[in-house]
């Protein structure tokens, strides 16, 4: 008979291991399957990762974690896009927003009406029919009203927040659902000779813990799938040249918080910041090929400008993933599954998407052949899509002030997003797969944002009539501008949600930004 | 505005039959009141080496969006085309019981999870219910009675999906009909048939489209290993709510049902046709006459049951010419109807519209996305074809190993996984709906457990399809439909 699976055991308890333990037991709840979670004080966790993107609001929302709760235990503040300064050109910025832009007008997509105008002359900024920028821009925020489909209320948000205080709410959250907590460092790992799948791992203190199933979320350390399985790893350091960074956060001294993330490109790479309730977390990713740590250290403090707070360490990482995350009876989760710099903020929703795909494909025994290659199809896909849309911000740069921005703009890229970069060229279609993270929306805000404009807008657009289609731009453009200058601060909506203890109701739908569907 | 785009452009398409009257009709209505000059060639000849020897067949649902864009009336459809309904296709023959495949959606969650979710954790206790069941539009199809789905968001209605099916005369007047109309009324245009050559009339376009319906003869078929070698079409029912679709020798047979003679000649004469019966109706069949000597070659000719398309892409679009031919072969009739790629290629190109057809970046994609619904066609034929009952183990290794969709077929059966496959067409009750049909069962039961109890949750479901049972009685029967109908258009005219 075959072995049916009784027992997971997760290694790691940073951000992806106690999501996983989260999610794991709570679907688990009414079954005899056993969820053990091992963790090393000693060797600590990562310790960044502090935005998030509107994904994250299911994944509490399906553990019933209330919106109010959460904000409060993590020191959370609202998220309605980021802004990247300098990156298509110096002293140039746009909004990458959470939600779509303007309304289609009858068939004709709005982006394509929008490109129409815009190629017989007319000079509205794609930017101005973003609900959430116009918010974004005056510091405000609401809810969108899920219940309408105006021009207002077709945005989404996400969160910044502490991902420390996030893990250990997580934790109780695991715990009060049965999950053993182990503290300890595993110094080795034991594989079944016949089969090669992990049979148990030795701690420091000898014990000994056996599982059926291993989740693997040791971090960069990779140690099960990658030390122990000898997976490879794929690296995409040819098209994504960071691989260092400093992180250190600042006293948050503005009474309204942004409520959107920077992401300020410089010489070699990019600094972040993002506004929590009681600090600014910052940072400098950067390529140690280009410029040195000292110099990142020192421009990062320059860049800061709030008192900081503790010295920033140097992290180092390569860009890329294992080839596969699932092997034997492992699956890895988390950055021992792969790193893509924090750019769009999409390390967490690719901790959640293996997550909800391992729960939709958990094996019940030891034949799980077609699950996991169906796992590692769904997460290639993935990682490829979120590669390619990081690549885009380098390559559709015009910077070529300095060598690291010259290689950029020059770099052969992966030929599925040369192909997205033609279409969009040719007649403004945007190939977004329809699944997957970021869809039509995201794509554009990069692409005309870097200054990338289609020849054509495609035959169903030919037929507006220009005078008639700039009017109606410009009265689409003043309403969604008069509707967001009436919208509450960001404080006082922060403020509001935290008193209130009513759960709030399921979250409004991702408003074209990404689907879970795949 | 780059300069070429205020030049005039000039599109030829080349063909015959429906598929001519089709793509002329759907160029036409997109670029119309724009710059292009669109010259239609119906060729002459030709199409009677087709493969199907349909006179009638069915449209699948999405038709209906089709025609809406090219303007057509229901009303005026229905009065000069005389369709049937369609609202699911019934099988017979493929495996021991035959099953029921409704178009419409399942119209419910249960316990906040997609219905198939929840059916698929009580295989064992399922008892007679069929997934179809709970689903109003099997209801009504096992009723034979049909209704237009309700706008009404709360209806039980609200989800019901259907198709036609129509004689092939008839629906080829009609596009003629409506063509020649806008020829007269439209200098954008020009119609003419014409013997010349591709080449001659292809000659200095800004795009070509070729639909000429020179596709696969049984000869050829059968050196292709199709599943199977021939679409018979025949309608044999006035008043069937459904499509059958009857797998003998290899062969395909569908009964359709439309208001023609031959329907009320064999109104009698049910699904269960045998070898004798195909040469009886192939006989008694006026219009069938015509295609006696194809219809004698395939019940004599040998079975080939062999799977080929390997190819990965289909190259429709080359240069400044689209192919669309090439996908007529394709389309089997078998769960969508044959002219669903087309109507699909159609769609895309409007999407993919070129400013310069020479643009391989577009005509890559456009290229891509085909290939990738020619290949989902195909998944859905194997899971047909992949049948518990079925003896052929060469035939199912070969559709296990062959496609992505054997795989996840497996996926299903031996790990107990609904396959989630990014189907363009179909959503997972669809997909749950056709392996349920099929007898596909998985073999493991899930560490899920529901909080309830899982007689209670069945109780519930016979329940649900009790009341689905009794809302469907309510609609009219087919014939009483197509009678008010019918009322309905006459006074219109009047
Ligand atoms: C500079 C930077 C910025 C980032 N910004 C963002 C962001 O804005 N948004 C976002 O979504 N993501 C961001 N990320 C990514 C994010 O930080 C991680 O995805 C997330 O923290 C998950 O990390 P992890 O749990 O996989 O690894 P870790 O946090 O490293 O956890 C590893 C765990 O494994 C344990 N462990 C390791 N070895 C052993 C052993 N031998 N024995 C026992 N236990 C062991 C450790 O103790 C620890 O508990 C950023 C990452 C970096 C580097």
């Amino acid at each position: 008979m075959d072995r049916q699976l009784k027992s997971i055991c997760i290694l790691g308890g940073g951000t992806a291991g106690w999501m996983t333990a989260a999610a794991l037991s709570h679907h688990y709840k009414n079954s005899n399957i056993s969820i053990l979670l091992i963790e090393s004080e000693q060797i600590g966790t990562i310790g960044v990762g502090e935005a998030t993107i509107p994904h994250i609001r299911h994944f509490n929302a399906m553990l019933g974690i209330p919106e109010n709760e959460f904000i409060k235990q993590t020191q959370a503040t609202y998220k309605l896009g980021i802004e990247f300064q300098n990156w298509g050109s110096l002293h140039h910025c746009y909004m990458h927003p959470f939600g779509v832009y303007g309304q289609d007008i009858g068939p004709v997509e709005f982006h394509k009406a929008w490109a129409f105008s815009r190629l017989n002359g007319g000079t509205s900024s794609l930017f101005d029919f973003s609900s959430s920028i116009a918010m974004a821009k005056e510091r405000r925020f609401a809810f969108p009203n899920i219940k309408s489909n105006t021009l207002d209320s077709r945005y989404s948000y996400a969160f910044h927040f502490d991902a420390s205080l996030y893990a250990q709410l997580l934790r109780k959250f695991s715990e009060d659902n049965g999950v053993k907590r182990i503290e300890g460092k595993v110094n080795h790992i034991h594989k079944n000779e016949k089969s090669g799948e992990i049979s148990s791992l030795t701690l420091a203190n000898e014990a000994s813990v056996s599982a059926d199933f291993f989740i693997d979320c040791s971090g960069f350390k990779s140690l099960l799938i990658g030390e122990s399985l000898g997976e490879k790893f794929d690296s995409w350091s040819q098209w994504l040249l960071t691989d260092s960074a400093i992180a250190m956060p600042s006293k948050n001294e503005k009474t309204n918080p942004r409520p959107y993330t920077i992401s300020r490109a410089n010489d070699a790479g990019w600094y972040w910041s993002i506004p929590l309730k009681s600090r600014v977390g910052n940072g400098n990713v950067y390529s140690a090929s280009f410029t040195s740590d000292e110099k990142a250290h020192d421009s990062l403090i320059q860049y800061i400008e709030g008192d900081i707070l503790g010295d920033g360490r140097v992290i180092r990482f390569t860009p890329g993933r294992r080839k596969k995350s699932w092997v034997k009876n492992c699956v890895a989760i988390g950055l021992s599954s792969g790193f893509l710099e924090p750019l769009e903020s999409t390390s967490l929703y690719l901790i959640q998407v293996a997550i909800m795909k391992l729960l939709e494909l958990m094996p019940v025994d030891q034949h799980y052949e077609h699950l996991k290659h169906e796992f590692n199809h769904a997460i290639s896909f993935e990682y490829e899509k979120i590669r390619d849309f990081i690549i885009l911000h380098y390559k559709l740069t015009q910077r070529e002030d300095t060598e690291f921005w010259q290689y950029c703009k020059n770099m052969t890229i992966p030929g599925s997003l040369q192909n997205r970069i033609d279409l969009f060229k040719e007649n403004a279609y945007i190939n977004d797969d329809r699944r997957g993270l970021f869809l039509t929306a995201s794509w554009l805000s990069v692409m005309v944002g870097q200054g990338l404009m289609p020849k054509y807008s495609g035959i169903e657009a030919e037929s507006l009539q220009t005078d008639k289609l700039n009017g109606y731009l410009e009265e689409m453009k003043a309403y969604i501008a008069k509707e967001a200058s009436t919208k509450p601060y960001h404080i006082d909506t922060l403020n509001q949600t935290v008193k209130n203890t009513n759960l709030r109701d399921t979250p409004p739908s991702s408003m074209s930004f990404y689907s879970t569907s795949s | 505005m780059t300069p070429d785009i205020n030049m005039t452009k000039n599109i030829a398409i080349i063909g015959s039959g429906i598929p001519l009257f089709l793509t002329a009709l759907y160029i036409e209505r997109t670029t119309r009141g724009l710059a292009y000059n669109i010259n239609i060639y119906e060729t002459t000849g030709a199409s009677s080496n087709n493969h199907y020897s349909a006179q009638k067949f069915s449209l699948s649902p999405d038709v209906r969006n089709f025609h809406k864009y090219l303007e057509f009336s229901e009303n005026d459809f229905f009065s000069k085309v005389k369709p049937g309904f369609s609202l699911g296709q019934t099988y017979f023959g493929w495996t021991k019981k035959p099953y029921h495949l409704s178009f419409s959606n399942k119209s419910f969650q249960l316990l906040g999870q997609e219905i198939h979710t929840v059916f698929q954790h009580l295989t064992n206790n399922k008892q007679d219910l069929t997934f179809d069941q709970l689903c109003i539009g099997g209801h009504l199809s096992q009723l034979s009675r049909f209704t237009p789905p309700s706008a009404h968001k709360n209806s039980l209605f609200h989800v019901i999906n259907y198709g036609y099916s129509v004689s092939e005369d008839r629906y080829l007047d009609y596009l003629k009909e409506k063509l020649l109309h806008i020829n007269t009324t439209s200098s954008h245009l020009t119609y003419q048939t014409s013997t010349d050559d591709f080449d001659t009339l292809s000659k200095d376009r800004d795009l070509v489209i070729d639909v000429r319906t020179e596709c696969v003869d049984v000869q050829k078929d059968q050196n292709d290993g199709q599943l199977y070698r021939h679409n018979l079409c025949v309608d044999i029912d006035l008043n069937m709510a459904s499509s059958k679709i009857i797998r003998s020798d290899g062969n395909l047979i569908k009964l359709v049902s439309t208001d023609t003679e031959t329907g009320i000649a064999l109104y009698n004469k049910k699904a269960t046709l045998s070898k004798n019966d195909l040469h009886l109706l192939a006989a008694e069949a006026p219009e069938l006459e015509l295609e006696g000597a194809i219809f004698n070659k395939i019940l004599n000719s040998e079975q080939t049951q062999k799977i080929t398309s390997n190819e990965t892409s289909l190259d429709v679009w080359n240069d400044n010419i689209i192919n669309l031919k090439r996908l007529n072969g394709l389309s089997t009739g078998l769960y969508y109807d044959r002219f669903w790629l087309l109507r699909l290629a159609l769609i895309e190109l409007k999407k993919h519209w070129p400013n310069n057809a020479r643009t391989p970046s577009i005509a890559d994609h456009y290229n891509a996305i085909m290939s990738e619904y020619a290949e989902e066609l195909d998944f859905i034929d194997h899971l047909h074809f992949h049948n518990n009952s079925s003896e052929n183990t060469q035939l199912k290794t070969l559709i296990a190993t062959h496609s992505r969709g054997g795989a996840l077929i497996e996926l299903y059966q031996e790990e107990g996984r609904l396959p989630q496959v990014a189907l363009r067409s179909m959503d997972g009750d669809k997909i749950f709906s056709l392996l349920q049909a099929l007898a596909i069962n998985n073999k493991k039961t899930s560490h899920y457990k529901f909080n309830i109890d899982k007689n209670a949750l069945i109780k519930e479901l016979f329940t649900i399809s009790e009341s689905f049972k009794t809302a469907a009685l309510k609609a009219p029967t087919i014939k009483t439909y197509k009678q008010q109908l019918k009322s309905k258009s006459t006074e219109q005219s009047l």
